[in-house]
């Protein structure tokens, strides 16, 4: 969580524009990582978390906190972007744009051997339920807290470590079958 | 693939990062934006509180129509406004309560007592014009008609028989 993070939201509620300029710095790559790996097209995945962060500006006065970071916030907008985009358009998930999606962590100072590996766990990942890639991709990438992904999703927090570990089994069985 | 191999793996995700050219022109359109702050009610239109209300007023309509449909409106109000009226005769409103009881009484007894002589004479008439009546003999009334003159203003034998009266 962003150290004053809730003096950076009120600020931000009262229309500072900056405050909320600092809460977008921190939070835009957690939110962009959680929309590309779920829609797997860059320019897409560009847009949704545009949307996602347009939607928390214009409606930042409805987020309280109890006790969960403004980011189980940021998330659950996100994820109900990323829905809404699916209810209308879904398409089917080519290699290349996973590759694409490799590429970009590989210019990052990843290994050449590591595209294969990348591209098999971001397609396996694609090919689990929503709910599972969605608790996977908050808990194991983004470090999120079973308290933080359950106020995101809705559920209960014994509901996000259930999906948790049924996600991490078919992840793993997944992977392997691939190889 | 081992499980932490595969945890180690998706940790690496953390290195996909957006373009900064997107990152920039996002912020710059989004901090720009004029941001209309509504009023909180109607942020929450379609949350708690709209629910809270029509969860009330639904559970408060449901009420009143159980109480209307069981009568208890009647025993309710009365009950309160006999009790909390000042200058209310109470003893008198009930007399002329029960005096409009009972002549409702008397009229609905009436009115079952035509009901069934209604039906009296109806059951009479079909019987007649099915059987028809004993008394209405044809040759009888043939020969009354035939001796009652009914051009003569004076009747010689009625003329009689008020003079046999008279004397």
């Amino acid at each position: 969580m962003l150290e004053d993070e809730q003096k950076l939201v009120k600020k931000a509620k009262d229309g500072e524009v900056e405050a909320f300029g600092l809460l977008y710095d921190h939070y835009l790559p957690k939110i962009y990582r959680f929309v590309l790996l779920k829609v797997s097209h860059r320019e897409e995945a560009e847009d949704l978390t545009h949307q996602a962060f347009l939607k928390a500006w214009e409606n930042i006065n409805q987020y309280n906190f109890k006790g969960y970071s403004f980011g189980a916030w940021l998330y659950r907008i996100a994820r109900n972007t990323t829905v809404d985009y699916y209810r209308n358009s879904r398409s089917e998930t080519s290699m290349e744009e996973v590759s694409e999606i490799a590429i970009e962590g590989i210019s990052l100072g990843g290994a050449v051997d590591k595209k294969m590996e990348w591209e098999g766990l971001v397609k396996s990942i694609r090919r689990l339920k929503e709910i599972e890639q969605e608790v996977l991709i908050m808990r194991f990438v983004e470090d999120l807290s079973p308290k933080e992904i359950a106020e995101a999703i809705e559920k209960s927090e014994g509901a996000v470590k259930l999906i948790q570990h049924r996600a991490i089994n078919n992840l793993k069985k997944m992977v392997n079958e691939g190889k | 693939m081992t499980e932490n191999e595969l945890l180690q793996n998706l940790k690496s995700l953390k290195g996909i990062l957006p373009r900064s050219e997107f990152t920039h022109q996002s912020k710059m359109s989004i901090l720009s934006s004029p941001r209309t702050l509504k009023p909180k009610w109607e942020m929450v239109g379609r949350g708690v509180l709209a629910e809270s209300l029509n969860f009330g007023l639904s559970m408060v309509l449901t009420a009143a129509a159980v109480v209307l449909v069981l009568g208890g409106a009647t025993s309710i109000l009365r009950a309160v406004f006999l009790n909390s009226l000042p200058g209310v005769d109470r003893e008198g409103l009930l007399t002329e309560a029960d005096n409009i009881s009972r002549d409702i009484d008397i009229q609905l007894n009436e009115a079952e007592y035509y009901a069934v002589a209604a039906k009296e004479t109806s059951v009479a008439l079909r019987e007649a014009s099915l059987n028809g009546p004993a008394h209405a003999n044809p040759l009888l009334i043939q020969n009354e008609a035939s001796t009652f003159d009914f051009q003569d203003p004076t009747n010689s034998n009625i003329d009689d028989l008020l003079n046999t009266l008279s004397q």
